[in-house]
């Protein structure tokens, strides 16, 4: 199966233990994510609080670029998932903004025709891997890990092409599937606060400490998040969580990608990309990290 | 929150244009859609924020609200590098902030030294091969006055 893979800044940057583990699960799924060439930024929130047009200009030479391939595109950022499939689904529902676009893109000699689809990685292992191929790769099934699945926002809306808008199941699913026990997380697609976090920390901890008090009491040993947004929030933040609201919060935050690492008993630190932690994971991680140490000898 | 959304599509409604311009209402939305998947009117409420934020831009109302000076450092360096490096994006908002948010300098400054501990810092700064698209693109749109030019231009390929 193969895809062109769109990374995103976030990945190549503060959370490349995002692609490298998603990358890993990936190829073990027999998942071909091939990296679009020359990929500029999706432009995220902050390009479209400033420039309407430009902003879809910017996401649309992504999918001029990719156009030729003839392949969906597949994302692991939510954030450019919802700006790419926002400006594709614009530019055929809306004549005047597809003409604009592509006089723009005319420029520089491309243009866009509309036909691809975005999606997000969560969809594509769900959705076109699916049950019985997730199952056939698991060598260490994560039993008895209880893991908040945390989806964010943007992974779900505003389209909720793959999944409910407001109360998500593809996540559970894919943690059923890998052994690990999904625990009940009725915030589960509610916001991390996003870049309020630099911009208005005090509403943006509130948003946070809300999250964690609910995975705790949840009885999780640990989140799962799709978004490289929300794990640095719920992770980096702990520390400030706590001396400020009184708590002591240690919850580990990790990408789904990365328990599916360590599911199909991937190299910990290479594949599984697990050592850059600002909230320490070995104690939930050992359990399944020793079957690994067996299984490899 | 200055205003709710509700409060502020019913102060338009009563032509308080300025009162709605001048609030942190639309720097304070992350986009998190959730106002635009219940709103039984169908109202893309993000989308109608993201307008709220370029006028007040356009207007100059907007130029003290910490989300806003994010906003135009990202757009100054998707324009510079065709992506975003990140940790210049926090630095150079931090420096930007120093005078009303001081602390801020410092606590980014704090995360930045705990995940270089982590060794998750990034090395260099990469400029795409299509930079020089991007601002060819820019410059059209300038001479066919499709959009207005509000953030400074700064010339690519610098590391
Ligand atoms: S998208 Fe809507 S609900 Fe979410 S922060 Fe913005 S205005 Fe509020």
């Amino acid at each position: 199966m193969d895809y062109t893979y769109f990374p995103g800044c976030s990945v190549k940057g503060l959370n490349k233990s995002y692609e490298i583990s998603a990358l890993s699960a990936s190829k073990v799924l027999g998942v071909n994510l091939l990296e679009l060439n020359d990929w500029n930024c999706c432009g995220a929130t902050a390009y479209m609080s400033i420039y309407e047009l430009r902003a879809h200009i910017l996401a649309a030479r992504n999918l001029a670029l990719a156009e030729k391939y003839n392949r969906d595109i597949a994302t692991i950022c939510p954030a450019c998932y919802v700006v790419l499939d926002k400006t594709n689904r614009y530019i055929c529902e809306n004549k005047e903004l597809r003409e604009n676009v592509n006089a723009a893109l005319g420029e520089i000699n491309l243009k866009y025709y509309g036909s691809l689809k975005v999606r997000h990685l969560l969809d594509i292992i769900v959705n076109d891997v699916g049950e019985e191929a997730v199952k056939s790769k698991v060598t260490a099934p994560l039993k008895g890990l209880k893991v908040a699945p945390y989806y964010g926002c943007q992974t779900v809306r505003p389209f909720g092409a793959f999944d409910d808008k407001e109360n998500p199941q593809t996540m559970e699913q894919l943690l059923r599937w890998i052994g690990a026990e999904p625990v009940k997380f009725p915030l589960k697609a509610k916001c991390c606060g996003g870049m309020q976090r630099v911009t208005n920390e005090e509403a943006a901890l509130k948003l946070i400490e809300r999250l964690l008090k609910a995975a705790s009491r949840s009885g999780a040993d640990c989140i799962a998040t799709a978004c490289p947004l929300c794990q640095m929030n719920l992770e980096a933040s702990q520390d400030r969580v706590n001396s400020i609201f009184g708590t002591h919060y240690s919850m580990p935050t990790l990408y789904f990608t990365q328990l599916l690492g360590l599911a199909f008993g991937r190299p910990i630190e290479s594949e599984v990309a697990l050592g850059q932690e600002l909230v320490a994971v070995d104690k939930i991680i050992e359990p399944y990290k020793v079957s690994v140490i067996k299984r490899e000898r | 929150m200055d205003y709710t959304p509700r409060e502020i599509i019913a102060s338009l409604r009563a032509e308080m244009v300025d009162r709605v311009l001048k609030s942190n209402t639309m720097w304070l939305c992350t986009s998190c859609y959730l106002c635009t998947v219940r709103c039984p009117a169908g109202i893309k409420i993000t989308d109608f924020m993201y307008e709220l934020k370029r006028l007040a831009i356009e207007y100059g109302l907007g130029e003290h609200q910490g989300a806003a000076i994010l906003a135009k450092t990202f757009v100054e360096l998707v324009n510079k590098y065709g992506r975003i490096p990140e940790m210049k994006l926090m630095a150079t908002y931090g420096m930007k902030t120093s005078k009303t948010k001081p602390g801020k300098l410092l606590s980014q400054a704090m995360l930045g030294l705990k995940l270089f501990r982590r060794g998750r810092l990034p090395l260099g700064v990469e400029t795409i091969k299509g930079v020089e698209d991007l601002h060819k693109i820019d410059r059209w749109l300038v001479s066919k006055k499709m959009e207005p030019n509000l953030v400074e231009r700064s010339k690519g390929g610098e590391k």
